[in-house]
């Protein structure tokens, strides 16, 4: 019962789920971004990132994620763990990304499988007979200078258990680098008539500080990321006008040679 | 016309003027609707098949294979050929697509036998069109960009006469047609009566009368032309509603109808307008309108975008159809890229309120392609929908050489993944497909379906006289590397095609329709 209401929750107002770290949407250097939501990198990277997420302030209701990712010319790949929720009700997530970018394009395919964690966890068993498993696509192109498009269907085909939140494709457009401006729209679900958002970073070097609002029902996101060389820290809270809150840090490293919003 | 149907007409007459006074100065075609399954077609998956896009003395051989879910798989051949005056098309095992049609020169004229699809001048009593709002059919008559089907059987044309016999909507036809300058005349027979067409056709202005035994009637005039820089388009039908195309019944279309478009490129875009009023009988009418705008962004970009009102039913309603209510709607659609890697999106939302609120359709669709080695392509595109029950969706799926337009209701997504290679002389092209949530209208359920796959290879080889064959590179279906638009195959298919469920009239002869749930 808790399990079904917690997937219910999660499937009507989580914005990401697994590996979704705290960067504004649409950033071409996010490092959760192949993961999360097969969208890769434009500059080739190395990273490690952890980020645990507290949804709606309920207790026994965090995610905690670790990935690593790293670039070879333009190929990319990533690779992360995440575990949500205490044994009885949580479950565990393997994710896995790869992708190919350049400074203008890029196009990634993403998997992850997901067990309850009602028993030991073992590779063998997350890919086992009840494990949940979901596929994804994305793409981006930037068709002009500092302005990126994309669209990312990080479910187009799910099996097993179904996913705890149902994440149909996204489009969107994003102008600027570290101070932008982005809309997204989100595709309608079975129950729901899709989402969109509209959002606004600014820099100041070298905080990134930004906010999003969606509709249906109204609410919004605030952020604030800052990079001190190879190093990443952001924060970022959702705003539900029922659930209450969901606070979500990351910490990243990320070896590029050039600094990220 | 009932009282709010004739206001509902005054106001759309006025908006339709509105909108030609805005486009008073235009370029270019009429607006192009997406095509629709005709009204002939059954509840499913409608297949539309292209024209073919030979030269002279070339041959096409394909072979392939289909999945249609599970371990039902079918393997189909097809061959297309066109030299010294003839051409044809044969396929087999393609359930969608099977039969064919070939012409051979003869006697000074030219033989047609297997599928047929003619049209007469405005296509009153042979090859209409079926919507209220369209021109022309454009899947009948010589020129069509689809390739119709609407009876089987031989013709024969030779200067200014043709005659033909088949079968058509389930009986026995013949008609023979005589032209003379611009004037025309035929007559068809079968089922017992018999009609006239009196036809008038010139480059801007054909006029059609037809007419029965019984003396129930139809006419239409149709005019184009240009207005300063603004091309125009108009379309006028009367008649009785009693009259009914002995060939092709179930595209009689309104009895009464009146439209225009309109056509005029700006600096900054194609701007188009499109109105169009009907009436199928007393009582009941409907009316559309439409303003289009279509902007280039750079080289190979491009933002469209539009909106439409529509009021009453556009296919025909029968004595216990539900009474249409208003739909209005709006869609954007850009796409942008190099020829190395293109991106298409594409939003639709429809309400059955004033500016689309009460949403009763909503589509978002998502094309990527890219360029691969060996001169090859991948494309993905990725299909979401939530459509109100009673209400209908076909989402559009360009082949190579066939439109299909799937059947799509409820909440539900549709992926699908192609790969185009050349092999072994030829190209080779592989289709994966995942459908989840709302399938075909009727369908059980809305449960996951299982994937879909087609593989198909071709080769398109030209035969020079006296010389060796010379292969030459099956022309894809998706233009050259350097467009965008275009590329995707026609405009017009990314865009998500809507219409009543309705379908009263079914029954002329097209196995182009699969029946529902078989994909």
């Amino acid at each position: 019962m808790r399990a079904a209401l917690l997937a219910l929750l999660l499937a009507r107002s989580a914005a990401a789920q697994d590996f979704a770290g705290a960067s504004p949407a649409g950033s071409t250097r996010a490092p959760d971004g192949l993961l999360d939501r097969a969208l890769p990198s434009a500059s080739p990277s190395f990273s490690a990132s952890v980020s645990q997420t507290s949804w709606w302030g309920l207790a026994g209701l965090e995610t905690r994620a670790a990935a690593v990712s790293a670039s070879v010319h333009t190929w990319r790949a990533a690779l992360g763990l995440s575990q949500t929720g205490e044994p009885e009700i949580g479950w565990t997530a393997v994710g896995i990304g790869f992708g190919a970018a350049s400074r203008n394009a890029g196009a990634g395919l993403r998997a992850c499988a997901r067990r309850d964690r009602d028993a030991p966890w073992s590779v063998a068993r997350a890919f086992g007979s009840g494990a949940g498993v979901e596929a994804g696509a994305g793409a981006w192109i930037v068709p002009a200078d500092g302005v990126r498009v994309w669209a990312s269907a990080p479910q187009v085909w799910t099996g097993g258990a179904a996913p705890p939140l149902a994440r149909p494709l996204e489009l969107g457009v994003r102008a600027g680098e570290g101070s932008a401006a982005w809309v997204r729209l989100v595709a309608p679900r079975a129950g729901d008539d899709g989402e969109r958002a509209l959002g606004l970073s600014l820099e100041v070097s070298p905080v990134v500080a930004w906010a999003e609002v969606r509709d249906a029902p109204l609410r919004g996101s605030v952020g604030l990321t800052a990079a001190v060389s190879a190093l990443r820290v952001g924060a970022r809270v959702d705003a539900h006008p029922v659930l209450g809150e969901t606070l979500r840090l990351s910490l990243a490293w990320v070896g590029e040679p050039r600094r990220s919003p | 016309m009932g009282g709010r149907a004739a206001q509902v007409a005054v106001r759309l007459a006025a908006a339709l003027l509105v909108l030609l006074s805005i486009a008073a100065a235009a370029r270019a075609q009429q607006p192009e609707p997406p095509p629709e399954p005709p009204p002939e077609a059954a509840e499913g998956d409608y297949t539309l098949e292209r024209a073919d896009s030979l030269d002279d003395a070339e041959v096409e051989v394909a072979i392939g294979a289909a999945s249609h879910g599970g371990s039902d798989v079918r393997g189909s051949q097809r061959v297309s050929f066109r030299g010294g005056g003839a051409r044809g098309t044969l396929r087999d095992g393609d359930e969608a697509l099977s039969g064919g049609r070939v012409e051979a020169p003869l006697a000074g004229g030219t033989l047609a036998a297997g599928r047929l699809a003619p049209r007469w001048g405005r296509g009153l009593a042979l090859g209409g069109a079926g919507e209220p709002w369209v021109f022309s059919a454009e899947d009948r008559g010589a020129g069509a960009q689809y390739r119709g089907r609407s009876g089987t059987g031989l013709a024969y044309e030779m200067g200014g006469a043709s005659v033909f016999g088949g079968r058509f909507s389930k009986h026995g036809v013949f008609g023979a047609r005589a032209r003379a300058g611009a004037g025309a005349l035929g007559v068809i027979a079968g089922a017992g009566t018999a009609q006239a067409s009196l036809g008038l056709d010139g480059e801007q202005r054909s006029l059609e009368l037809a007419f029965d035994r019984q003396g129930r009637w139809r006419s239409e005039a149709a005019l184009t032309g240009e207005v300063g820089e603004t091309r125009v388009a108009l379309r006028v039908r009367g008649g009785l509603v009693a009259f009914r195309s002995l060939a092709e019944p179930a595209r009689a279309g309104p009895s009464q109808a009146l439209a225009a478009a309109a056509t005029r490129a700006l600096a900054f875009a194609d701007v188009s307008a499109f109105g169009a009023l009907w009436a199928w009988r007393p009582g009941q009418a409907g009316a559309r309108a439409a303003l289009e705008v279509d902007s280039r962004l750079g080289q190979h970009g491009a933002f469209a975008c539009g909106a439409e009102d529509q009021h009453g039913p556009r296919r025909e309603p029968t004595s216990r159809a539900r009474p249409t209510g208003t739909r209005q709607g709006w869609w954007c659609e850009w796409r942008g890229g190099s020829p190395g890697a293109r991106l298409a999106l594409r939003h639709e939302l429809w309400g059955a309120r004033a500016l689309a609120r009460d949403a009763v359709r909503r589509a978002v669709v998502a094309r990527a392609d890219w360029a691969v080695p060996f001169g090859g392509r991948l494309a993905l595109t990725h299909a979401v929908w939530r459509v109100r029950s009673g209400e209908s969706l076909y989402l559009p799926e360009a082949w190579s050489d066939r439109l299909v337009l799937r059947a799509s209701s409820g909440a539900g997504s549709r992926t699908r993944c192609e790969l185009r290679l050349p092999l072994a002389t030829g190209t080779i092209h592989l289709g994966l497909s995942l459908a989840t949530g709302g399938g075909a209208p009727g369908a059980a359920g809305s449960a996951s379906r299982r994937p879909t796959w087609s593989v198909e290879w071709s080769r398109r080889t030209r035969v020079a006289a006296g010389a060796p064959a010379r292969v030459t590179r099956s022309v894809p279906s998706r233009g050259s590397g350097h467009e965008i638009r275009g590329t995707d195959g026609a405009t017009h298919e990314l865009r998500v095609v809507r219409h009543a469920r309705a379908r009263e009239g079914a029954g002329s002869e097209g196995a182009e329709h699969r029946p529902p749930g078989d994909r």
